[in-house]
């Protein structure tokens, strides 16, 4: 019970990375419990040797393959299965199409109006198709 | 409508890509900075040199597609550390499954002198005995393992490592104690009576 209460209290005082100094009491059990004693210098042990690690690094070729990961997007195309464009953009297409083919049919002033409107967004559709920036329907 | 909708959104996009171009680093930057960090976490959570370099490479394709996502509210490291410890975090589920259903393997035993090494020859034998520490680590608990890695071969503060884990500081050291204590009983041979959970 007593080393119980001595290991709970090198514990306590316990501080990673720095020299522990322990309670005098607790150094006087220390010298007189061997058990208690090897506890201690286990414990000292334990963080030396945690402290002095061997380092390790991921090798060249892993190194290289991680590189890889980062070149790979650079010189890539869209991924298989993207759309080149979207069904918004299709749409605006769509109505550049049906722009034209109202403006073949006999002027009247709503004829044209909607003629305008359709070709505004036919034109829209085509400069952000050129910067190949999918806005909508992403 | 339509219109309106794409002059919105472009102005959006535009905002979040500047606001991302000022915040991002670059790809190859992160791996040169990261990729010994991340892999020496692996290696010493996951045991093994396979694993370890199959969790790294895992660990930056999911930072290389998710970078552009990255919004910059976290510290890059706190982002990085968090999707390496998911990783190990998995792999080593994984691994905890396939030891249990095999033989528990050899224990290993080591006699743990209080006093520093001299000579050459005790020096070897220290080395030795510290890498058999760095090994044993993987063969803790999980939390302790990530704790242990992360305080003394990482060298964070605990601040650092609650902030990744998310845990007060009062834990990180609970945690640490409580890992060094099975560490020193797995390697004098002790039993440890509380079960090895993942």
């Amino acid at each position: 019970m007593k080393c119980d209460e001595i290991r709970k209290r090198i514990d306590e005082a316990y501080v990673p990375k720095r020299r522990t100094s322990l309670p005098p009491d607790v150094g006087l059990h220390l010298r007189s419990c061997d058990q208690c004693r090897s506890y201690c210098e286990s414990l000292r042990t334990v963080e030396e040797l945690l402290i002095e690690i061997p380092r390790v690094s991921p090798s060249p070729v892993l190194l290289n393959r991680l590189r890889e990961i980062g070149g790979r997007d650079r010189v890539a195309s869209p991924a298989p299965g993207r759309k080149l464009i979207s069904w918004a953009h299709g749409m605006y297409l769509a109505g550049g199409i049906a722009a034209v083919v109202l403006s073949a049919l006999p002027a009247s002033l709503p004829t044209l109006l909607l003629s305008f409107a359709l070709l505004v967004t036919a034109l829209t559709t085509v400069s952000v198709h050129l910067l190949r920036r999918p806005l909508l329907g992403r | 409508m339509s219109l309106i909708w794409y002059y919105r959104n472009r102005i959006i996009e535009s905002k979040y890509f500047r606001q991302n171009v000022r915040s991002k680093p670059d790809f190859p930057d992160i791996v040169r900075d990261f990729s010994k960090q991340v892999y020496e976490h692996a290696y010493r959570v996951l045991g093994n040199v396979e694993e370890a370099e199959e969790a790294t490479q895992d660990v930056f394709l999911r930072i290389h597609r998710s970078l552009h996502s990255f919004r910059g509210d976290a510290v890059l490291s706190t982002w990085i550390w968090k999707i390496t410890l998911n990783v190990c975090l998995t792999r080593r589920e994984r691994l905890e499954t396939m030891r249990r259903r095999r033989d528990p393997g050899d224990i290993l035993e080591m006699h743990l002198p209080g006093d520093k090494s001299e000579n050459a020859h005790e020096q070897v034998v220290r080395r030795e005995q510290a890498e058999a520490v760095g090994r044993t680590i993987s063969r803790l608990p999980q939390r302790e393992a990530t704790v242990i890695t992360m305080f003394y071969l990482q060298e964070m503060t605990y601040a650092e490592i609650s902030e990744i884990l998310n845990i007060p500081p009062g834990s990180v050291a609970t945690v640490l104690h409580r890992g060094r204590e099975r560490l020193r009983k797995l390697l004098i041979g002790q039993p440890d009576e509380e079960s090895h959970e993942v």
